[in-house]
């Protein structure tokens, strides 16, 4: 009984109703690339568990890939393939299964980033391209700021968040990626934007990078009235709230890292190709403070530097007449080698399997050498 | 007697190839253009490709005419050398239609003049935003500019100026009625900037009047400077990332030092000769010249590279090769097959020996642009063809590696005239490493895939004309062998590629048009190899489905740079996606038309039995 079960969960059959799917996903992702841009893109039809194709639901790309990985986890456990004939094809696919589980761990756990430095500056933090984070900074300490960090996954509309203790201290009105701020036609006396501006929500840009996303909050000002708060990427003046006592300023930005250790820009290089604009090459060299020891190292494409977990990769660079900006990526991932191992394994997978089945035209080639 | 046969054909192709036409040495003078070092020759071809979009203009190959727009601009600039398609281009220029498409600088110039102001505005839209005809107006101003820029790239050494007033000449410290160069007397710019103060004097001096005669001279030599003349000239301290200097640049280099005025003075002397038409003196004062710069072997092998055209030939004998089938299916002779084997054998060592000396002239590994890519996929297709060939042993192999080879070379050919193939790659593409093991082994997945594709027409076509049911076996075999071959590189490939990328942008995998383009050949390939294992598709239908294979790898290769989104867009052009189109309409039909054909019969075989 239980290995009819096995058959039929691990059949290929799911497998190849899964890959059309994935192909029909993969096409109309491709296409929207040029409209939605690479985030959009990934966030509509690649990283999601559902994808909307007008009114029907459709399975995303990540749920497609689960029930790959479930199949093949069956598969791997029925009996008839475990034959030397078929060994080679045991082996390929015991290497996509690594394939797709470090995908998973990738796409769950790891965080990417950016960092800027100006020659001689120098960073102990990156911030993340895409997740967004809410802070509240308590300037009331004359030594350092305290700040309450509030993640994007909880910008959902009318969320109440609880903060130091206090219940529905912020009540989220909505969330835009993209939106800007409209002169009112009729402005009320108000404190604050609210009465002068009103928060109009934008599509969001091809572009990652050049959205500007903003909150419209509600919060009790302590009179039994909610006062209207917006909080908007880059804003000049930031809004305040008053809770449990203390002042807290009121910030939007792109989610902050914290590393472990310090990075120094001590130069960067750019090289052109002689008589073009083209870079030929580029690289940064810079200065890596950890705890009590630092060392100098050089950052260049093709050539990142690893430490304590974080990549650091040359990423670009900003070249203006007065100083010189280096741009690296950061990234840290507990999914890195899973690539790698299974690649190899795939493809020793491959290699056994087709000499297994086509000596002939294995030695075909070999005779022909 | 068939090495006989075969060194022959191969030692007539060599000679074909070698035929020599002005003095060689003035081809060899090594220019820094792109990012290189390069011949003259290469300097001259890719400029006349850009503008007529062959490497040469009827009897006159690329050098000669370079040289003509130098030695005698007054007939250059009557010789049609602009290529002009587009019949609305050509009437909103108010220039007269001619068969050959091709128009000359002086033909063209009133017209660019009369519509200069709406064409400056033209560059200052975004490209999305212009038509098609605006593109190529634009494209045209642009080349009319270059190609007046390569018109003047000498003039700074026309020694035609004199001073005849003997207070000027003393000021200046040059001779009385003495003819100078613009680039001569750049070397008193000081002197003269001063002395050029001095006009607006009160009282104004004497020579006045003769001072403002020789500064319109001036300005009037002025007029021709630009920095798209070759860079021939090296700067003091010569090193690999130094830019080497153009005649202009020369000029307005005050700092210059001694023994780059020897040189100077050299290059005045080559141009006089030149305007002269002294072709000896030419000669005598180039190898002067180029034995003052270190030049290094790879010049040679280009200039040998640019002569022998090596994938034209190679075009040539694949088209023999087809030819030959062609009789051969109508007088079954063994002599033709054998023939057409030897033809294409040529045809393969010519391509390959042209993929070597890139290689080594590049210093880097074969396949690094999409232009470089066509020409391996080509390679490694008729490789595999060839191969096949000796499994087969029914000409199918050699018919594919003739049709595939020629048609790659066509497309090569189409990207090959947008200008220098050898290219500098920018910073990211510059590794060896992985440009010799991801991009090798993804166009290696390329061509096999295509071969499986091809084969699968072939299948297709034989189950239609009711083989034999143990030839079909064998056959089937021979394909699913092919398919596998093909999944390797391609999975390979990808796999590398994602490797490569987390090398270098910190990310295995980031749905990039090209990485989705890459996964969707593999993605491709495994649905059919399931399918066939599933039992739900027939025969039949996972032929169709290899068919069409070859759709998946034309729109991973070419379509996803029409998107021009992404990390990975290097190359790009507006026709390419028309013509992708109908590939892809194409291969559609005729797959299907494949498998209706097949299913009618199978209908019919299930009808009668």
């Amino acid at each position: 009984m239980t290995q009819s079960w096995i058959r039929a969960l691990g059949s290929a059959r799911i497998f190849f109703y899964c890959l059309l799917l994935l192909i029909l996903l993969l096409l109309m992702g491709t296409i929207s690339q040029r409209w939605l841009g690479l985030f959009q893109a990934q966030e509509v039809y690649f990283s999601a568990w559902i994808t909307w194709i007008g009114p029907l639901p459709c399975p995303g790309a990540r749920l497609i890939m689960t029930i790959m990985t479930i199949n093949l986890c069956f598969h791997l456990l029925d009996r008839r393939y475990w034959a030397l004939k078929k060994s080679g094809i045991l082996i390929a696919h015991i290497g996509s299964l690594l394939l797709l589980i470090g995908g998973f761990i990738t796409a769950l756990s790891s965080t990417e980033g950016s960092m800027s430095l100006l020659e001689g500056e120098s960073a102990n933090s990156f911030t993340n391209y895409h997740q967004l984070e809410l802070i509240l900074i308590d300037h009331s300490n004359r030594d350092h700021d305290q700040i309450i960090s509030i993640p994007d996954s909880h910008f959902k509309a009318n969320a109440k968040l609880t903060i130091s203790g206090v219940p529905a201290a912020i009540h989220i009105h909505q969330f835009f990626r993209n939106a800007k701020l409209v002169p009112r036609k009729n402005p009320v006396d108000v404190q604050g934007l609210s009465g002068r501006f009103d928060l109009v929500e934008l599509t969001p840009a091809v572009e990652d990078g050049e959205n500007e996303s903003a909150i419209w909050l509600r919060s009790p000002d302590g009179n039994g009235k909610e006062k209207e708060i917006y909080v908007v990427e880059n804003m000049q003046f930031s809004p305040s709230i008053f809770l449990a006592g203390k002042n807290y300023e009121l910030q939007l930005r792109h989610r902050l890292h914290r590393l472990p250790f310090q990075i120094q820009l001590i130069d960067f290089v750019r090289q052109l190709h002689p008589g073009t604009q083209t870079p030929k090459s580029y690289h940064s060299d810079i200065l890596l403070i950890d705890g009590n020891t630092q060392f100098k190292h050089r950052i260049e494409m093709n050539r990142p530097l690893r430490h304590r977990g974080y990549t650091f990769y040359q990423s670009s660079f900003i070249q203006s007449a007065a100083s010189e900006t280096s741009i690296f990526a950061v990234v840290q991932n507990s999914g890195r080698l899973f690539p790698y191992i299974s690649s190899i394994i795939i493809c020793i997978g491959l290699l056994i399997h087709l000499f297994l089945k086509y000596p002939k035209l294995v030695l075909v080639i070999l005779r022909r050498q | 007697m068939k090495i006989l046969r075969f060194a022959i054909t191969l030692c007539l192709a060599l000679l074909l190839s070698l035929q020599a036409s002005y003095p060689e040495v003035i081809r060899s003078i090594p220019v820094q253009h792109g990012g290189r070092i390069k011949p003259l020759d290469t300097f001259a071809r890719t400029h006349l490709l850009l503008f007529s979009e062959k490497s040469s203009l009827g009897k006159m190959d690329a050098m000669e005419w370079l040289l003509e727009m130098w030695a005698d601009p007054v007939s250059a600039i009557d010789r049609p050398v602009f290529r002009i398609r587009n019949p609305d281009v050509i009437s909103t220029l108010s220039l007269e239609l001619n068969p050959d498409h091709l128009f000359s600088y002086k033909a063209l110039s009133p017209a660019m003049q009369a519509n200069e102001h709406s064409l400056h505005q033209l560059g200052s839209k975004a490209n999305d935003a212009l038509e098609p005809a605006e593109k190529q107006l634009l494209d045209l101003y642009h080349k009319i500019f270059l190609y007046s820029g390569l018109l003047t790239s000498f003039d700074g050494l026309i020694r035609d100026i004199s001073v005849s007033n003997p207070e000027i000449a003393t000021r200046l410290y040059i001779q009385t009625d003495k003819a100078y160069s613009y680039c001569d007397l750049s070397l008193h710019a000081n002197e003269i900037s001063n002395l050029a103060a001095s006009i607006n004097d009160s009282p104004p001096p004497a020579y006045a009047a003769d001072l403002r005669a020789f500064i319109e001279k001036l300005n009037y030599r002025l007029m021709g400077v630009d920095t798209n003349g070759p860079a021939l000239i090296l700067q003091e301290n010569p090193g690999e990332h130094v830019p080497w200097l153009d005649v202009w640049q020369v000029c307005h280099r005050p700092d210059i030092k001694l023994n780059q005025r020897e040189i100077l003075e050299i290059w005045h002397q080559w141009f006089k000769a030149l305007r002269e038409h002294s072709e000896t003196e030419v000669t005598t004062l180039t190898e002067n010249l180029v034995k003052n710069v270190p030049v290094s072997e790879n010049i040679s092998l280009e200039l040998f590279y640019n002569k022998a055209d090596l994938f034209y030939k190679s075009l040539y004998f694949y088209g023999f090769a087809l030819l030959l089938l062609a009789v051969a299916a109508l007088h079954p002779w063994k002599l033709y097959g054998r023939l057409a084997t030897s033809s294409l054998l040529v045809g393969f060592l010519l391509h390959g020996v042209g993929l070597v000396l890139r290689m080594l002239i590049m210093g880097r590994p074969p396949v690094s642009t999409l232009y470089e890519s066509i020409i391996f996929v080509g390679w490694i297709a008729v490789l595999g063809c060839l191969l096949l060939e000796r499994v087969f042993k029914d000409h199918s192999g050699l018919f594919l590696a003739g049709a595939i080879g020629s048609i790659l070379h066509f497309i090569g050919f189409r990207y090959a005239s947008e200008g220098d193939t050898m290219g500098m790659l920018v910073a990211v593409l510059n590794s060896n490493f992985w440009l010799a093991t991801h991009v090798v082994t993804i166009t290696v997945g390329y061509g096999a895939t295509f071969v499986a594709g091809m084969l699968a027409h072939v299948y297709l076509f034989k189950m239609a004309i009711k083989s034999k049911p143990e030839a079909l076996k064998s056959f089937a075999d021979n394909l699913a062998g092919t398919v596998l071959v093909a999944l390797f590189f391609t999975t390979l490939g990808t796999i590398l590629g994602g490797i490569w990328a987390d090398q270098s942008w910190g990310r295995f995998w980031g749905w990039d048009p090209k990485e989705n383009g890459a996964l969707l050949i593999v993605l491709w390939l495994l649905a059919l190899i399931h399918g066939k294992i599933a039992k739900i598709l027939s025969e039949a239908l996972y032929a169709w489905g290899l068919c069409l294979a070859n759709i998946v790898v034309a729109v991973a290769w070419f379509g996803v740079n029409l998107l021009n989104v992404g990390l990975h867009s290097y190359g790009f052009t507006d026709s390419i996606a028309m013509n992708l189109g109908l590939f892809c309409l194409f291969e559609l039909v005729f797959a299907s038309a494949l498998w209706i054909w097949v299913f009618l019969i199978q209908q019919r075989k299930t009808a009668i039995g």
